[in-house]
This record gives structure tokens, C-alpha cells and sequence, in this order.
């Protein structure tokens, strides 16, 4: 409901630095805790104490780029994008299910050559919100409707769900399925519709559940894992032997002893549990403050955004961030069962890395064409201008404001 | 805030955040600081460890401080196949490095280090010496492991196998000192506690603590390695000489009980010991395992009761007709012989068995049992050498005893004892009297406790005087039979010899004889007393003919190693 001509005539003002500040020390979080977490399996890996800490800064590298890049350039032009960015998520989906590396039972990643491997679930889940907010802005109230809202929405998210349960990678697929039925559920979708999308999302997860095979077993460890302490119930114990011997203060930087051996994947979707063991409650509190108030400023940037593609991107990338969040963190400390996706910024994985700093270059553009910014007017003269002076004519505030969906 | 935008749905998103933190908060709070004392222990449970590290072992010495048994470092190289499982190269480039540093070829090293038969995890070579074992350990080879141990070494050979005794793979002691003083030897292990990864390999920079064990201590024996050696170079001389089945040498200070050397036959070589495949039969110590029937050496002990009692002295003469009658049995001398008057010195000279009953006769049962159970028959000489048996005897106060048993008794049949009980006997009639306790330790040398071990007098058995009469009379014996060739130029010895039929459950093997001889020297102030036993010669049957040249051949080589003076060379004093 924006007029795209009308704003593309301003000029934008400063990305929300505390959005920037926090990413940061999240991803400076995660490189510390990825080496104190990893340095042990490397050694005994790869005969290098800094093997993942170089690929996870290296992400981090190329991350910031990418932000920088999308911060920087005029967020609706991914309307424009999203159908392409779609399709070859789609794409790549189906072909790692063919061409993909056998890792843990399951395909997740394309091997690129000397490059690090390509997690094509990571970029499907932005594409996907890209591709979902788009779509969602333009459909204005026919998001209600059940031809042109409901089944179009179930058709396009089951068919990227579907593709990831198949690898399998259960909880990235409920990520997929929270993040956009949030965004469906925030741009007012009707209530009917969203009670059948929970229970078609019940039921599916529940047939997966009684399907067996590692997720019944992920189930069991949750209910009885002292059942079987050194079976199914291991991983999910020896989290939380790291979480609670950490106590209150952490047995301090370095000093993990779970690290050595005892938690799968302790540098990866376990490193919430070093933090807890190494930092403490104090620790864990700081790194989930951090996230509540990168949400927190993701809120305000889509309450201020002009226009509705703006405001469900951002609700989109913060809603992606909080669930993977508590999804990873709540699995750890057993509030939920464990489910193998990474803390966001924190865990090791270069897509991921790479994919939510894109995300967050995204939010911080919206963020710069919101209502508390200062805006000015385009003159037509300076569009070729090579370096118009900011805020030479702050004129022009809120214009026509983008209506809500409610 | 633009207040369009933000509407219930959106406020419903952010509560649903909101408590859905909380309620990992709460978690938060419960794991880490509720319940943190019950994680703490389970981590502490799970990662603290504990391995056990043996003691040196301590030595075994002879009684001037020479080894016997020392331990000394080694390693064991172990291979875990997993590392080069899919890797022959690797393989190959190990068996190439480990080859020359545990004495194997590459070529069939490499052959069995791909040989999956014997599972994963293998033992490839034990007993690595120390510096070998160091550089292996260096290399860091792929899938080579070592593990540092200890290896039993012994300095004098094949000396003293069956009193020395070996070690099992567990280092403990199964058999002779090793395992009669095993707890001694073997000290209390130390440990190592550590923290552990998942894999239960030590964590590097983890925290430890390193609890020293006791090293064993030090075992100094009585055994001169000498003499010991000397001793078993003979008797194998001997049972090659005479085709016979075994035999005991054993040396004593007759004064203080300390067996000097001790050696028996059928034994073991250490240097050929196999325990994959034991021969039970050879490993005991046969000198105080096994019985014998004593024979004539115990018409000694028949005299030295008589004379002590003063029933008789060394003149006194009897009457032999060459036969004597008991209880319904009729009782000749060995060689059916008849002397007519002899004295008691002729007596022992001519080992005659109507003798020895008569004396019994003057002594009585009653009396001749007691003094029979003062010189130690029939009851464990406590040596602390294991397996040592008890001996049997029936007395006049057992059930099943005829007054016949007397008269075989009295010349040493019927009774079985022991070569340890015989010879600590015979060192009692001659030291002055007194019933030593035989022992082997002379010393243990503990890291911080030293025990000395001094002689233990069991009882008095004879009066000084008897003893005094009686190695004058054995004395008297050797020189009056030069035919047992047991006589030592320069030195007056005493002894008896001793031939027993060998026992065996339905009576007596009449073709197989033991041939025994005791005997000490010098009389004026015996170094030592030497028990000899020959078993089964097929040649001669006879001890004197035997046994009693062995003690003739060793004992001046004893009397010069032991700096004893020849009686006809007294100290010559230089200067004077």
C-alpha cells in the first residue's frame, strides 16, 4: 500500500547503530566461544588448534561485507529480487538433496571446492522471508482471502519445508514454518486460516515424531534422558552437566571441560552450553540479553518502517532470529526437545553466519527509511550527482505513512 | 513509534517472545544456580579419573648385595589399526620408522600391522628397552602407542630359578621369594588422577594430581650366589653322572640357621620360562616342598639323644648280631652284616640299623619321640619359604602305631621330613645344640624402613656337651670310612650319609633308592653344614658312594671361598 515513486525521491537516514553494535558483539561472541569450544576438536580433527576459529572468521569477513552491501542499498530493490533469490533457493534446496555431502545421517551442504560448504536451508530461510514480505505487502487484504492468501502461502512454504524435512532437517523446517506464519499472522491473516496452519504443522510433526528414527529419540531423551545417560540421553544430560556445573560466575574463559569430547557439536549448535559452562548464568544472561534486544530493536525498526514490505522484513528477520534463538537455547537447557540448529551469530557455520548478517544489513537498511529519520527530498539534479550532501534539506518527513495491514 | 503499525497481532508476537525468554530464563536459573552443586558433582564424577601406576619392584640380592631379580624399565608398544585403516602408505611408513626400534624387519612388520586378525587394538612388542621405548614415544607415530612397564631381569641367570620364583603379566609374584614376599617386593601402587575428555584420554592442561606409590623394598637373601652357583653347577654334573631322576643341595650356617645356597632338581630356567604353557611339576621348591624318609642320616639324631640322656657315650659298645627281633618283625642291617661288640662310634661308621634299635631300646619310645620332635621333625621350620611342608611321624601316642615303628624309626624309615627340617636338624647336633629357625631374608630394605632379620633359636635340642661329642664322633665317621670319599684335605668334616628306598603309595620302590649324605665343616667351628641328595641313581644305590664325594668335591672349594683356614696352616702373622 506504499508508493514506491514517492519515497524512492528521498534520501535515507542512519541505520539504527545499536542494531549494528549488538550483531557485532554477538558474531565477536561467537568467534570467541567457536574457538574455546573447537580448539580441542580441531586439534584432534584437523591438527589445528584454529581450523574452525579462521573459516568462522572468515565467514564473519565476508558477512560484513555482505551487510554493509545490503545496508546500503535501497531495500525495495529485493522486491524486485525476490523472485529470482526464491527460485534459487528452491533450486538449490532440491539439489542438495542429490549432489549434497552425507554428514550425520542426513544432506544439508554443497561442497564448493576450496571454498566452505554451501548450506542452501540458510539461504532459503532469508530468501523465503524476502520472498514472503514481498508478497505479503502486495497482497494487501486478500491475505484473508483463501484462494489468493491461505493457499498460495501454504503451497509456497510447504513446498520449501518439505524440501529441507527431506534432507531431513527438521528444525530448520519449523524455523521455515514459525518465521513465515508469524509473518502471515502479523499481516492479518485470517484466524481460521492460521488455526489450520497450526494444526497442519501438528500433525505433520507429529507423523514425523511417530515416524521414528533420530526424532522419536530426540523426543525420549527430552522426557527420560536419564533413562539412557550414555545412549539417547547423553547429549541431552551432558548439556545440561555444562550449563549447571557453570553456575552463577562460569569455571571461566577457556576452562570448559565439556568441550573435550563429551558435547556433540560443542562448537556448533552446543556452544550455548560452553557459554553457560565457561561464563556462567551471568554469561548465558548477556548473550540472551543481547538477542532480546537486537528483537526488541528489530520491533521498532518494523513499527517505524514507511512502507509494509519494510515492516514484515523486519519482522520477518527478528522473528527468524528470536525463534532459532529459542529454539536452540530452549533445546540446550531442555525447556523443549533438542533440535539441531546453531544460535544464531554465535554457533560455527559459514552460510548461516553469512545469511544472518545479510539479514541484519537488510533490517538495518529498513531502518534507515523509518519515520524517526530525518529524510530529504531527491532533487533530480543530484541523482547523478557522484556524493549528494546528507541532510542538506531535511525537509519532508512522513509522507503519506504506510498504512498497517490491520 | 509509529502507533499504525503496531497492533495486537504484533503485540501477541512479542509477548509470546517475551515469556517464552522468561521461561528459558527460569530453566536458566534452575540448571545453573539451583542446581548447580548437583552438575558440579556430575561433572566432577564424569571427568576426574584415576590410573594406576605400578611401583618399581624392589630387588632381590644375595646376602653381599648382588642381584638376583631387578626390575627394569621397559615399554610395551601397542598399535591401534583404526589410524591407517584406510591408509596402507601410512601403514607402510609406520613399519618403516617402528621397524628398526623393536628389532622386526619393515617388510613383515608392515604385513602385520594390516593383518586385522588380532583385532583393533594390538600388542606388537613387549618389553621394549627404556631408550627405544623413548624415541617410539617421540616419533608420535600414527596408531603406536606405548606404555611404560617394567621387566623382571635376572643379572645371575638361570641361579636359584625355583627359590627365586618369577612374576606372572600382572607383575605379581606366583612362585618361590617372588610370591612369598610379593606384598613386600611389589610396594603399593601410586595413581595418577586426572581429568578426562569424552574419549577418557586425558584432558592436556587439565588438572592433576599425581599420588606417589611405595616402591617395594629390597630383599637381601641369606643365599650366597657363589656358592649357589657352585652348588647347582655340581648337582647337575651329578644327576647327568649318575642318569638320576633329581636331588637337593642346600648349604647352612649351621650357627645361625641362614641358608647360604639352595638348589633342587627337576626345576625351571628363568630364561626359558613359558607362561602360555606352565609345567607346574618344575616350579616348586623341592627342598621344602617334598618329603623323604630321612634314613640313616637320622641315626644322628637317634645318638645324640642317647648320649645326651648319658644312656651311652661314644665308647660304649653293644652287642650286634646282625639281626634283631621286634614286635614280629625281623630287623637286619643294610648289607645283612653281623659285627659282634661295636661302640657307638662304630656304630655310625658302619650305619648299622641293630645299632641304631638298640639305642632305642636304652632311650624308650616315649623319650625318643620328644627329642625326635626337638630337633624339629614333624612341625614347619617357619623358614617363610612357601609350600614348606610339615613332614609326617607317628609316635607312640598316635593310633595305628606298633612297636615296631619304633625300631624303623630310630634308623629313619617310617618317618618322612623335608631337606630344609633334616639339615636345620643336623646343624642342632652340631652347633652346640640349639634348633636354629632356617631363614632366607636376611634383610629388607624398605624406601623408608630397614629390617634386619637375626637368628631365631627355636629350642634347646642337645646339652653343648652332646653336640661337642657328636661332631667329634661324625668327625670320627668320615675318617673312618675314607671309601665314602667325603673327607677334606686340611680340614677335619664330620657327616652321615643316608639311603632310604623310595616311598611310594603301596610301600617301597625296591629298585629306586635316595642317596643322601649331611655333613659340615670344619668340626673345630663348622662355617657350614651341606645336605645332599641324590634321587634315584641308576648307577649306585649307595649314599656313601653317591652322595658323600659330592660333599668331598665342594666343600674345600666352600671352606676357601668362606676364607676358612686349613687346620695344618695356621694364621701365619706377617711382620712378627
Amino acid at each position: 500500500m506504499t508508493n514506491a515513486h514517492q519515497t524512492s525521491r528521498l534520501r535515507p537516514g542512519r541505520p539504527d547503530y545499536a542494531i549494528l553494535a549488538t550483531t557485532l558483539a554477538l558474531v565477536v561472541i561467537g568467534l570467541i566461544f567457536v574457538y574455546s569450544a573447537s580448539f580441542a576438536i580441531a586439534l584432534d580433527a584437523f591438527d589445528d588448534a584454529n581450523y574452525f576459529l579462521i573459516r568462522q572468521m572468515a565467514s564473519a569477513l565476508i558477512g560484513l561485507a555482505v551487510m554493509f552491501f545490503l545496508m546500503r542499498i535501497d531495500y525495495r530493490l529485493l522486491r524486485l529480487a525476490s523472485p529470482a533469490l526464491m527460485l534459487f533457493a528452491v533450486l538449490s534446496l532440491a539439489a542438495v538433496l542429490f549432489v549434497g555431502n552425507d554428514a550425520y545421517g542426513a544432506r544439508r551442504w554443497i561442497s564448493m571446492g576450496p571454498l566452505p560448504p554451501f548450506q542452501p536451508s540458510e539461504f532459503a530461510k532469508l530468501a523465503l522471508i524476502i520472498y514472503i514480505a514481498a508478497w505479503l505487502a502486495s497482497r494487501g487484504r486478500d491475505v484473508q482471502s483463501f484462494a489468493l492468501g491461505f493457499a498460495p502461502f501454504i503451497f509456497l512454504v510447504g513446498v520449501v519445508a518439505a524440501l529441507i524435512l527431506m534432507e531431513p532437517d527438521t528444525g530448520t523446517a519449523s524455523i521455515v514454518v514459525m518465521t513465515t506464519a508469524a509473518l502471515f499472522f502479523i499481516a492479518g491473516a485470517s484466524l481460521t486460516h492460521l488455526f489450520a496452519l497450526v494444526g497442519i504443522a501438528a500433525v505433520t510433526f507429529g507423523m514425523l515424531i511417530l515416524g521414528g528414527g533420530y526424532r522419536s529419540d530426540r523426543i525420549f531423551a527430552f522426557i527420560r534422558a536419564e533413562d539412557d545417560p550414555a545412549g539417547v540421553g547423553f547429549h541431552t544430560l551432558q548439556l545440561l552437566i555444562a550449563l549447571g556445573s557453570g553456575g552463577i560466575e562460569g569455571l571461566g574463559l577457556g576452562v570448559s571441560r565439556q568441550k573435550f569430547f563429551y558435547i556433540p557439536g560443542a562448537h556448533t549448535d552446543g556452544v550455548f552450553a560452553i557459554i553457560g559452562e565457561e561464563t556462567g548464568f551471568i554469561g548465558a544472561i548477556v548473550v540472551i540479553g543481547l538477542f532480546a534486544y537486537l528483537v526488541y530493536r528489530g520491533f521498532r525498526v518494523a513499527m517505524n518502517s514507511r512502507d509494509d514490505f519494510g515492516c514484515y522484513l523486519a519482522i520477518g528477520i527478528v522473528s527468524w532470529i528470536a525463534f532459532q534463538g529459542l529454539i536452540n537455547v530452549g533445546g540446550i537447557t531442555r525447556s523443549i526437545p533438542l533440535t539441531g540448529i546453531p544460535l544464531p551469530f554465535v554457533s560455527y557455520g559459514g552460510t548461516s553466519l553469512v545469511m544472518l548478517m545479510a539479514a541484519i544489513g537488510i533490517l538495518l537498511n529498513v531502518s534507515r527509511y523509518g519515520k524517526d529519520r530525518s529524510f530529504a527530498e531527491r532533487p533530480q539534479a543530484q541523482r547523478v550527482a557522484p556524493k549528494p550532501t546528507r541532510r542538506s534539506n531535511p525537509t519532508r518527513q512522513g509522507e503519506s505513512p504506510a498504512r498497517g495491514p490491520a | 513509534m509509529g502507533h499504525g503499525r503496531f497492533t495486537w497481532r504484533v503485540a501477541l508476537l512479542a509477548l509470546v517472545l517475551v515469556v517464552s525468554t522468561g521461561g528459558i530464563v527460569g530453566r536458566l536459573v534452575y540448571v545453573q544456580i539451583l542446581h548447580h552443586q548437583h552438575y558440579w558433582l556430575e561433572a566432577q564424577a564424569e571427568h576426574l579419573d584415576k590410573r594406576l601406576v605400578h611401583s618399581t619392584r624392589g630387588a632381590i640380592l644375595d646376602r653381599n648385595g648382588f642381584p638376583l631379580a631387578t626390575s627394569v624399565d621397559v615399554f610395551d608398544v601397542y598399535i591401534d589399526r583404526r589410524a591407517w585403516r584406510d591408509d596402507p602408505l601410512l601403514a607402510r611408513e609406520v613399519a618403516f620408522e617402528l621397524a628398526p626400534l623393536i628389532n622386526d624387519q619393515p617388510e613383515p612388520l608392515f604385513t602385520r600391522l594390516l593383518n586385522e586378525s588380532g583385532g583393533p587394538v594390538e600388542l606388537i612388542a613387549s618389553s621394549v628397552d627404556f631408550s627405544a621405548g623413548q624415541s617410539i614415544e617421540s616419533l608420535r607415530l600414527a596408531g603406536v602407542v606405548v606404555a611404560g612397564g617394567t621387566k623382571r631381569y635376572y643379572p645371575e641367570g638361570d641361579v636359584a630359578s625355583n627359590l627365586l620364583g618369577f612374576l606372572g603379566r600382572d607383575h605379581v609374584g606366583l612362585a618361590g621369594v617372588e610370591a612369598d614376599y610379593d606384598d613386600v617386593l611389589g610396594g603399593t601402587p601410586g595413581a595418577i588422577y586426572f581429568e578426562r575428555d569424552g574419549g577418557g584420554r586425558p584432558i592436556a592442561f587439565g588438572r592433576s594430581r599425581i599420588e606417589p606409590g611405595r616402591p617395594g623394598a629390597d630383599i637381601r637373601l641369606t643365599i650366597d650366589r657363589y656358592i649357589q652357583r657352585l652348588i647347582e653347577t655340581e648337582l647337575d654334573f651329578q644327576i647327568r653322572d649318575h642318569q638320576a631322576s633329581g636331588g637337593t643341595i642346600m648349604v647352612m650356617d649351621p650357627t645361625t640357621g641362614a641358608i647360604l645356597a639352595m638348589a633342587s632338581r627337576p626345576s625351571f630356567r628363568l630364561s626359558n620360562l613359558s607362561l602360555d604353557n606352565p609345567d607346574l611339576n618344575l616350579y616348586r621348591n623341592r627342598a621344602v616342598t617334598d618329603l623323604y624318609e630321612p634314613g640313616s642320616v637320622l641315626k644322628t639324631m637317634t645318638m645324640a639323644t642317647a648320649l645326651d640322656l648319658e644312656l651311652v657315650n661314644p665308647n660304649t659298645t653293644y652287642y650286634d648280631s646282625g639281626t634283631v627281633e621286634k614286635g614280629g618283625y625281623t630287623f637286619k642291617n643294610w648289607d645283612f652284616s653281623a659285627h659282634g661288640t661295636q661302640t657307638m662310634t662304630q656304630l655310625l661308621q658302619k650305619s648299622l640299623n641293630t645299632g641304631a634299635i638298640w639305642l632305642s631300646d636304652q632311650i624308650g619310645a616315649t623319650r625318643l619321640y620328644e627329642s625326635i620332635h626337638r630337633f624339629g621333625f614333624g612341625e614347619s621350620t617357619h623358614s617363610g619359604l612357601g609350600g614348606e611342608a610339615e613332614g609326617l611321624m607317628r609316635t607312640n601316642k598316635d593310633s595305628g602305631w606298633y612297636p615296631s615303628d619304633l625300631a624303623t624309626n630310630s634308623y629313619g624309615q617310617g618317618i618322612a621330613a623335608t631337606p630344609l627340617q633334616v639339615i636345620t636338624a643336623f646343624s642342632s647336633v652340631i652347633n652346640g645344640g640349639n634348633l636354629m629357625r632356617p631363614y632366607i631374608v636376611e634383610e629388607i630394605d624398605g624406601p623408608d624402613s630397614k629390617r634386619i632379620f637375626e637368628p631365631v633359636i627355636v629350642r634347646r635340642a642337645i646339652s653343648e656337651k652332646t653336640s661337642a661329642t657328636m661332631v667329634k664322633m661324625l668327625n670320627d665317621v668320615v675318617d673312618g670310612v675314607p671309601a665314602h670319599r667325603a673327607q677334606v684335605k686340611g680340614y677335619h668334616v664330620g657327616g652321615k650319609t643316608g639311603t632310604t628306598l623310595v616311598s611310594i603309595p603301596t610301600g617301597y620302590a625296591l629298585d629306586s633308592t635316595l642317596a643322601t649324605f649331611v655333613g659340615f665343616a670344619p668340626a673345630e667351628d663348622p662355617a657350614f653344614v651341606m645336605l645332599v641328595k641324590i634321587d634315584q641313581p641308576q648307577d649306585d644305590p649307595l649314599g656313601g658312594i653317591v652322595a658323600a664325594p659330592v660333599f668331598g668335591r665342594l666343600a674345600p672349594q666352600i671352606l676357601s671361598y668362606l676364607n676358612v683356614r686349613p687346620y695344618d696352616q695356621p694364621l701365619v702373622r706377617s711382620g712378627q
